[in-house]
């Protein structure tokens, strides 16, 4: 009986476009033209990152151009107040933002997760320890202590980020957390200790690789907050120094230029698509990972 | 039996759940089991079989009484290691659904039973492998118990030539699949698949005691069977005594030796199989009896119940 069921299974391989097959693997939340549109716009920022500096039209440091010049022929996207090229310095702050948003991400879900495996597997005072301190940090509001550990650390904007980080794990120490003790209750991790698994291994190898589905999910939803994160602490002073092209001091630098719109506009929508498309990735993902949401 | 050391001994055992208010799911339990023996452990879902079986292992811990394996008291598991000297106790869980784990190839699993069998040989100057591990035995009384069931159907001779013995492919041959599927993942086995695989691996640790806890109940009626014929024939093949935990009795009756019946976390009736089946002594091994419907599917109704204090009745103990 056995044998004819494993090759029934094994012949059912249908032969399918690439892109079909994307398709039919992608979210059903970004099968929709409004998910569509996130998708492509999150994968155009993604490719700026890599590609931007050699695509901008100019130097974004360089102050070559007329001072102010409205977006037209001169500069697609006009000048700023020293004659530097808007777009090409947008282009050059979507690695400064994406790129560090990506790496807050990934060190908040290191830091939470770590810290989540431990409390949810060793228990009691381990457990006890590592959420009363997440709590801890939960209980201040986010933008207000990343604003004072990074005004403690000073405007820097790496400073930024790991003021950013500061505020960042708790959630994934929770959800980490609460996984674990999901799973610690599941006959396999039994199993896997009855056969002689160590604490180490039986995290390693029972444990981990079943919370990385959920956290990464987690993850995609967090890079727009980070993204908005790390551009607000800029844009208060508290992150990126000068010269710098990074969105979050370019609209803080238009602030004192009211009537020239471009310079506060342009900087604040590419801050606004990665935020709101990276968001609905995200969203798309959890819907779609999740059974308790509905689907609509 | 008597004469002979038991391999795993439970003396007194009783289990407190903590909670509102606590429950005492074992209520002093004792038994022995012997190498070579298949006992079932029956009873209806929440009288404690569940509690036995971890406690034996030791993932659970009593709050009096205690396990003695071969003389010594098991260890209750903390968050270190288990001690190497135990680990040849092992169990296969009841949901196929998570009795594996769903990331990781099945073959990889059951190295995991391999290595420690390896890891425990070294320890004792021993050859892994070579044990009792082998085909299983021409024993008429085993053949005897499996009505209409080929006695190695599972087996197939020539693969067993071509692959090392200590191997998950091997493994899998042994337990009615094939070597290719080690590479696999749980999701594409059906629940009888993973429960032979979860098998396999407990048993490539070469234990010398395995306990199945209700391994079959979330099986349909046609592969229960098989399954539990399968079980006992490799834990026999390899010395081990199995503890079988079910609520029926039906499928128990065709691989035990010996049947414990359980009722509110205690042991009300225990003895030979056939004496337990033909002559029920205790008021609840009856109703538990009647309620299995006969082999014919002309059904047997189940007895009115008696009141629970009927059950209160002192056990009942065959002679072996
Ligand atoms: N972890 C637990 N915490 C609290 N109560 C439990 C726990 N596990 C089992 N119980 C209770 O203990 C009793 C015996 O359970 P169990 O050993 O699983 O029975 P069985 O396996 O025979 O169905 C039941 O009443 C059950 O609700
Ligand atoms: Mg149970």
């Amino acid at each position: 009986m056995t044998r004819v069921e494993t090759q029934d299974r094994r012949q059912q391989a249908p032969r399918r476009s690439l892109t079909r097959r994307l398709w039919r693997a992608a979210p059903p939340g970004l099968r929709q033209p409004l998910g569509l549109v996130a998708a492509l716009v999150a994968a155009a920022w993604l490719v700026i990152c890599l590609i931007g500096p050699v695509i901008a039209p100019h130097d974004p440091l360089a102050q070559e151009l007329p001072r102010f010049t409205p977006p037209g022929e001169i500069a697609f996207l006009g000048t700023d107040e020293l004659g530097r090229d808007l777009l090409s310095r947008i282009l050059a702050g979507a690695r400064v933002t994406i790129g560090l948003s990506l790496l807050l991400v990934c060190l908040s879900m290191l830091i939470g997760s770590v810290l989540g495996l431990l409390a949810g597997f060793f228990g009691r005072w381990v457990d006890e320890t590592i959420m009363r301190f997440t709590d801890l940090v939960l209980a201040f509001p986010t933008v207000i202590l990343a604003m004072v550990t990074a005004a403690a650390l000073g405007a820097s904007l790496f400073n930024a980020v790991l003021a950013a980080l500061v505020v960042s794990w708790p959630p994934y120490a929770r959800v980490v957390r609460s996984i674990v003790l999901g799973l610690r209750g599941n006959d396999f991790v039994f199993s896997g200790r009855l056969l002689g698994f160590s604490a180490a291994r039986s995290i390693r190898v029972d444990i981990l690789p079943n919370t990385l589905g959920p956290t990464l999910v987690l993850a995609s939803l967090d890079i727009g907050t980070a993204a908005l994160l790390l551009s607000g602490l800029s844009f208060l002073g508290l992150g990126a120094k000068p010269p710098t092209p990074e969105w979050g001091s370019m609209v803080s630098a238009a602030v004192s230029h009211f009537d020239k719109w471009w310079l506060g506009v342009f900087p604040g929508l590419a801050i606004l698509t990665v935020v709101m498309s990276f968001n609905f990735i995200g969203d798309a993902l959890r819907d779609a990972l999740d059974p308790g949401v509905e689907r609509r | 039996m008597s004469g002979r050391a038991p391999v795993i001994a439970a003396r007194d055992l009783e289990v407190t759940y903590p909670g509102h208010p606590p429950v005492h799911a074992v209520r002093g339990v004792s038994f022995e089991l012997f190498r070579g023996e298949v006992v079932g452990l029956v009873g209806e879902s929440g009288c404690g079989k569940s509690t036995i079986a971890k406690v034996l292992t030791g993932l659970v811990r009593p709050a009096a009484g205690e396990v003695e394996y071969h003389g010594r008291p098991v260890r209750p598991l903390g968050v270190g290691r288990r001690p190497l000297a135990q680990t040849g106790i092992q169990m296969v869980f009841q949901d196929p659904g998570s009795s594996l784990n769903p990331r990781r190839p099945v073959g990889a699993q059951i190295q995991d039973g391999l290595d420690l069998a390896a890891k425990r040989a070294r320890r004792s100057g021993r050859r892994s492998g070579a044990g009792p591990v082998g085909e299983p035995p021409a024993d008429p009384a085993n053949v005897r118990r499996v009505i209409g069931q080929p006695a190695d159907a599972a087996v197939s001779p020539t693969a067993a030539r071509l692959l090392p013995a200590g191997s998950p492919g091997r493994w899998l041959e042994r337990v009615g699949l094939e070597a290719a599927d080690q590479s696999r993942y749980p999701r594409s086995f059906s629940g009888g698949q993973r429960q032979r695989i979860a098998t396999a691996r407990a048993l490539a640790a070469e234990p010398d005691v395995l306990i199945g806890d209700e391994p079959i109940s979330a099986l349909d009626a046609s592969t229960q069977a098989k399954v539990a014929y399968l079980m006992s024939r490799l834990a026999l093949s390899q010395g081990a005594v199995l503890l079988f935990i079910s609520h029926d009795l039906s499928v128990v009756r065709l691989i035990a030796d010996r049947l414990l019946v359980m009722w509110a976390g205690r042991i009300v009736e225990s003895g030979p199989t056939e004496a337990v089946w033909s002559n029920p002594g205790h008021p609840y091994t009856k109703v538990l009896l009647g309620a299995i419907p006969a082999p014919d599917g002309a059904g047997r109704l189940p007895l009115v119940p008696p009141s629970a204090a009927a059950f209160d009745a002192p056990p009942v103990i065959h002679a072996p």
